[in-house]
């Protein structure tokens, strides 16, 4: 029965709207985080989404209809509506037509509730050709095609239930420590503990494999730790840079008790040390040495018998990692993202191959927990002076956004927040490498771009995270996966024309809970495009709940 | 395809009314004629701005009312204009329709059915009540044939899902067939559509179905308001809630639902009709994302203008869009009757939507023709490469008289510069009345008096006396001689042809829904003395302005009535219009 003070409203297009100032909002949320996503959570009202893949999600963790329906029945203010409920009965019915059982390593069988269904699977073009031979009632496949063919299920509409289960790789006993190597107390954050739950499940056949979803700076490395740790098997993983790959060794040696040459890293040159723990690149992994020939890293690294496989900002991952994914099915594969948007909207992939999000958390909820830092947003709009203004004018579309994004007077407003916050940890980035270098000659403060060998890179930061240079300005190569744990405060000069993620990203850079909160300034040309694409850029984050002032600097 | 006003003239209209028009309008016509020559004389005189202005200006209530109405659905037949506009007996509406044709304000097509002439713009005539204001250029022809024919050409009517396959094909064809269904939105569609046909006995027999599409529109009313709400809410979800279809079902079949059926309908119709939402909104939400949600919205609600709706369901979920907001403003809402709409918004958004109302306030166009900027703004608009081209005229400091012919060409150049130009219309000046007199001649003899439309020669003598004063005080010599001939011949009917600086302060006007202005014109008023034409609910009437109190939406203004004394304070949002009294 529906209950007026209900914190839920069940919309008839599958959406859910969370009230998060009623009293029973948590409860609410803890109920249905298996059965939903988490689409966006601003101050008021969280917006959930029911779909195919995440009643399948919940069945496959063994949800049953009933239970969903009883869920969001005791939780709605208002009647379910009648097509809500049909879709998920129904889609509850349909999950398990299609199911995978384990026959042999290299095999398995393919069957089908009805023959109806096996003639569906024969009739669908973009799921035949990886069928197999027939076997009865259904096929006999070989297990290179697991992926690709679950995720062609899955886009057919057919729901897999898939128990075959997953391979337990090599034992590798990783004990977490109570206090760092370098001896700070060290515990695991509650909201961790249950990340790696919900990706875990138990330990049923639905689990293992999955997507976490947590803010900047929550700390999703020690998520990845966690897991293996309680599964204590091998680990292969994979980054988005070196710099980041360096970060996970440090901290893997820091909060557990592993050896350090028990961790190897697969990089360039001689550094390629297959390890029961390995860190690799995603470009590293998709390296070769042109377009006609295989990827040489691929197979060295996919023929090791991992117990898990880590995939660090999922949400980046390149398009030939897909192929490693779908031949890496047996694995255990947790992936890790702040930000699961991709401009090139590849999501649904990122979930078919590595696995569905299975935790999700809203960002205002870990700043009130003081899990993260608070900060403080603002856009500052300055004037571009006339002649400027003339040329932006009569300029083509992206020399527009060039001339807005350069506008020599962003660099007084540099220079007056550089004093409003003397003596905090400053970052400064852009878009534009040589409004860097112009800002870093004018202010004297080290540069950092992807043309620096990552060695002097590393070095700079470890003197910024000592607080030797309390400034550093940064092209987007310190977009993602560089933790600076004290940098408060950021000032965005540029951005590009309006990615979501990036922005984001570049806000994580300064969530590391510390003494003070964190100031997030991004410069917008007044009048011109980069308004538009600032406030294309902020939609994530706006969606988090965090709040622009918009201010005219005078 | 939509029959065209040149298409009408040209191939369909018949050729006794051919004649009968180009007699009215063009004199006695020669014989032989031809067709097409007529046809594009007839086109020519009509393309007229003066004359359609004159056409428009001659409208009675009950001509505005059936002229909105085809506004409302596009394209309208007989027995669906008596039922859009009821209040208007049966032999009345005809004579009225037979007339409105006569005068080109309506076209009728080989069906029978009605259109409004494409060349004109009928915004200065048309009902708002009717409208509301939002609705015209939105709505969407009542279509419930073509629904039906999109659910059975999915295979809907063919019964119940019996298998994945067939239930895709026929989701993917229902999506195919209604492009304007949300996203997801085939599914709870199809259902909806199931349930009605398994109630009405329909389920699994096609034919019966087919049979609806030969049906009239009226039966397929009947049809779809069978089942009660559902059929309402039915086709406001086929069309994504977005446009004018619920709120024309509601307008066409409001009569007929009962109670329980017409609060559900309230669900789709109240975003396109605010005012029929009576109580306090129980939940409102505004986000830091820009998005809105709202269950019910306190009558009289103008956020629904300025917002893109997603989606009208338990709550209705919409953003608030730089391109919402900036046409709502377009249209007269100020800042504050936005953020009035939007109590509890997050400072950012309240940032976010001034910084957009300040992008609006650099630079306005008046009339198409005169454009006032901001110093700064002017400054920069007297340097733009290429706009010398497009300004006929610098008129003070900040103000041009521009090439109403290249208006598009230049709104584009200032668009370069990040401007929003509104369409703001202040008070009349046109820019034939400053060519007459800046650039064609001073010769009074070369202005035939026959060519001024009639409200030029009967200016009131209090304007008049203004005017020669004016004259008189700014002109000298051989200018001041010819100015006063062209006035006593009915050519200067501005202060502005006199003194172009003039303009800005001469007969404003200012419109009801501009908030803001009307306070600041108010407060410009306020002890001086001078007059102004305040029009309420009550009438008009000249005050002069005695105090002003501001305080947000509920700002109060003390005026004194001219001749009485007497004093009354009414809300500054309960006056539709103040217009400026030359004295």
């Amino acid at each position: 029965m529906a209950r007026p003070d209900g914190p839920l409203v069940v919309q008839s297009d599958l959406t859910l709207l969370l009230d998060v100032h009623n009293a029973l909002a948590d409860e609410c949320r803890d109920s249905i985080n298996a059965f939903t996503e988490l689409i966006k959570s601003p101050e008021h009202l969280h917006t959930f989404r029911i779909t195919q893949l995440s009643i399948w999600n919940a069945r496959s963790t063994g949800m049953d209809e009933d239970g969903i329906c009883a869920t969001l029945d005791s939780y709605s203010r208002f009647p379910i509506p009648s097509a809500v409920e049909y879709f998920i009965r129904d889609n509850c019915r349909r999950y398990g037509a299609v199911r995978f059982q384990a026959l042999d390593d290299g095999h398995f069988r393919l069957s089908c509730q009805d023959a109806y269904h096996r003639r569906l699977l024969e009739s669908q073009a973009q799921v035949k050709g990886y069928l197999g031979h027939p076997d009865g009632d259904g096929f006999i496949v070989g297990m290179m095609a697991r992926g690709p063919l679950k995720t062609a299920l899955v886009k057919a509409g057919l729901g897999v239930e898939d128990l075959v289960p997953l391979s337990d790789g090599q034992h590798l006993d990783i004990k977490l420590r109570n206090t760092t190597r370098s001896g700070r107390p060290f515990m695991v954050r509650p909201y961790q503990e249950a990340a790696f739950k919900a990706f875990w499940a138990e330990g049923r056949p639905g689990g293992g494999h999955g997507t976490v979803v947590m803010p900047c700076g929550s700390g999703k490395t020690i998520v990845g730790i966690l897991a293996m740790a309680r599964l204590a098997v091998t680990t292969l993983i994979l980054t988005p840079n070196v710099a980041s790959a360096h970060q996970w060794i440090r901290e893997i040696l820091d909060k557990t008790g592993l050896d350090e040459d028990l961790i190897g890293e697969y990089g360039a040159g001689d550094a390629k040390q297959v390890r029961p723990v390995t860190v690799c690149t995603y470009s590293m992994l998709t390296w070769r040495p042109d377009k006609e020939a295989e990827f040489g890293h691929f197979k060295a690294l996919a023929s090791q018998d991992w117990g898990l496989v880590i995939y660090d900002e999922v949400h980046l991952l390149p398009a030939p990692v897909f192929r490693f994914s779908s031949a890496i099915q047996s694995r255990r594969r947790l992936g890790l993202t702040a930000t699961l948007v991709r401009e090139d909207g590849r999501e649904d992939e990122v979930f078919s191959l590595v696995g569905p999000k299975r935790f999700d958390i809203p960002w205002s909820e870990l700043e009130k927990q003081g899990w993260i830092a608070t900060a403080w947003c603002h856009e500052l709009r300055i004037q571009m002076d006339e002649s400027l203004r003339l040329d932006y004018a009569t300029a083509s579309g992206m020399a527009k956004a060039r001339i807005a994004a350069m506008n020599p007077a962003k660099k007084a407003v540099v220079r007056a927040l550089l004093e409003k916050h003397e003596g905090e940890h400053i970052l400064i980035i852009g878009q534009y490498i040589e409004q860097l270098e112009e800002l870093a000659k004018d202010f004297g403060f080290p540069l950092i771009t992807g043309r620096m060998a990552n060695k002097k890179r590393e070095e700079l930061y470890e003197a910024f995270r000592k607080g030797d240079e309390k400034v550093l300005i940064v092209s987007k190569v310190a977009n993602f996966a560089i933790d600076l744990p004290d940098a408060s405060v950021l000032i965005q000069v540029s951005g590009g024309f309006g990615s979501r993620q990036e922005e984001a990203q570049r806000l994580g850079r300064i969530l590391r809970p510390k003494e003070r909160d964190s100031n997030f300034y991004t410069l917008v040309s007044k009048y011109s495009k980069e308004e538009d694409f600032s406030l294309n850029r902020q939609k994530f984050l706006s969606a988090q709940g965090y709040q622009y002032s918009v201010e005219d600097w005078q | 395809m939509a029959t065209t006003f040149r298409t009408w003239l040209e191939d369909r209209i018949s050729q006794s009314l051919l004649l009968e028009l180009a007699g009215l309008y063009l004199g006695p016509v020669e014989m032989p004629y031809r067709r097409q020559d007529l046809a594009a004389r007839l086109y020519a005189f009509f393309a007229d701005k003066d004359v359609q202005e004159t056409l428009l200006s001659g409208l009675d209530e009950a001509g505005c009312l059936i002229l909105s109405a085809i506004a409302f659905v596009k394209r309208v037949n007989p027995s669906l204009l008596a039922s859009l506009v009821p209040s208007i007996p049966g032999r009345k509406r005809e004579r009225l329709v037979e007339s409105l044709t006569k005068r080109c304000l309506l076209i009728s097509d080989e069906e029978g059915s009605y259109t409004l002439n494409d060349t004109i713009d009928y915004s200065s005539i048309l009902s708002q009540d009717f409208l509301h204001g939002q609705v015209r250029e939105h709505g969407l022809i009542i279509d419930l044939r073509s629904t039906i024919a999109a659910f059975v050409a999915a295979g809907l009517a063919d019964g119940p899902f019996t298998s994945p396959r067939r239930r895709k094909a026929v989701l993917d064809g229902l999506e195919a067939k209604l492009p304007l269904l949300p996203p997801g939105g085939a599914l709870p569609l199809a259902t909806r559509f199931m349930d009605q046909l398994r109630k009405q006995g329909l389920s699994g027999n096609k034919e019966a179905v087919q049979t609806l599409l030969s049906a009239s529109e009226d039966q397929l009313k009947v049809f779809l308001l069978g089942g009660g709400q559902d059929a309402a809410l039915l086709a406001a979800l086929a069309s994504n809630f977005k446009d004018g279809y619920a709120k024309t079902l509601f307008k066409v079949l409001g009569h007929d639902l009962d109670n329980a059926a017409e609060s559900r309908f309230d669900m789709v119709s109240f975003i396109f009709d605010s005012t029929r939402i009576e109580g306090d909104g129980t939940v409102l939400a505004v986000e830091a994302d820009l998005s809105v949600a709202w269950d019910r919205l306190p009558a009289g609600s103008l956020l629904p203008y300025a917002v893109e709706v997603h989606r009208v369901d338990v709550m209705t979920s919409a953003s608030l869009t730089k391109d919402r907001v900036i046409r709502a403003f377009d249209r007269g809402m100020s800042l504050e009757d936005l953020l009035s709409s939007l109590p509890g918004a997050p400072k950012g958004v309240i940032d976010r939507l001034r910084s957009w109302w300040d992008s609006t306030q650099l630079v306005k166009v008046y009339d198409g023709l005169y454009l006032e900027a901001s110093p700064q703004a002017a400054q920069l608009i007297r340097s733009l490469p290429g706009m010398q081209d497009h300004i006929l005229r610098r008129i003070g400091d900040d103000g041009f008289l521009m090439k109403r012919s290249s208006e598009a060409i230049w709104r584009g150049l200032l668009s370069g510069l990040g401007h929003e130009v509104l369409s703001t219309i202040a008070e009349k000046v046109t820019e034939e009345d400053h060519l007459l007199v800046l650039d064609e001649a001073m010769d009074p003899d070369r202005l035939p008096l026959a060519r001024l439309p009639e409200e030029r020669q009967h200016l009131d003598d209090g304007t008049r006396q203004v005017l020669s004063h004016l004259i008189d005080e700014k002109l000298t010599g051989v200018q001041k001689d010819a100015f006063q001939q062209l006035l006593e011949a009915g050519y200067i009917v501005s202060p502005t042809q006199v003194d172009p600086a003039h303009h800005v302060r001469t007969g404003r006007v200012v419109s009801g829904l501009d908030f803001n202005a009307k306070l600041s014109f108010l407060r410009s008023l306020c002890g001086t003395g001078r007059l102004v034409e305040v029009t309420c609910a009550d009438g008009s009437s000249p005050y002069s302005v005695l105090a002003l109190k501001t305080s947000g939406a509920s700002s109060t203004v003390t005026l004194e009535d001219a001749e009485g004394g007497r004093q009354q304070t009414i809300p500054v949002s309960a006056i539709f219009k103040l217009r400026e009294v030359i004295s």
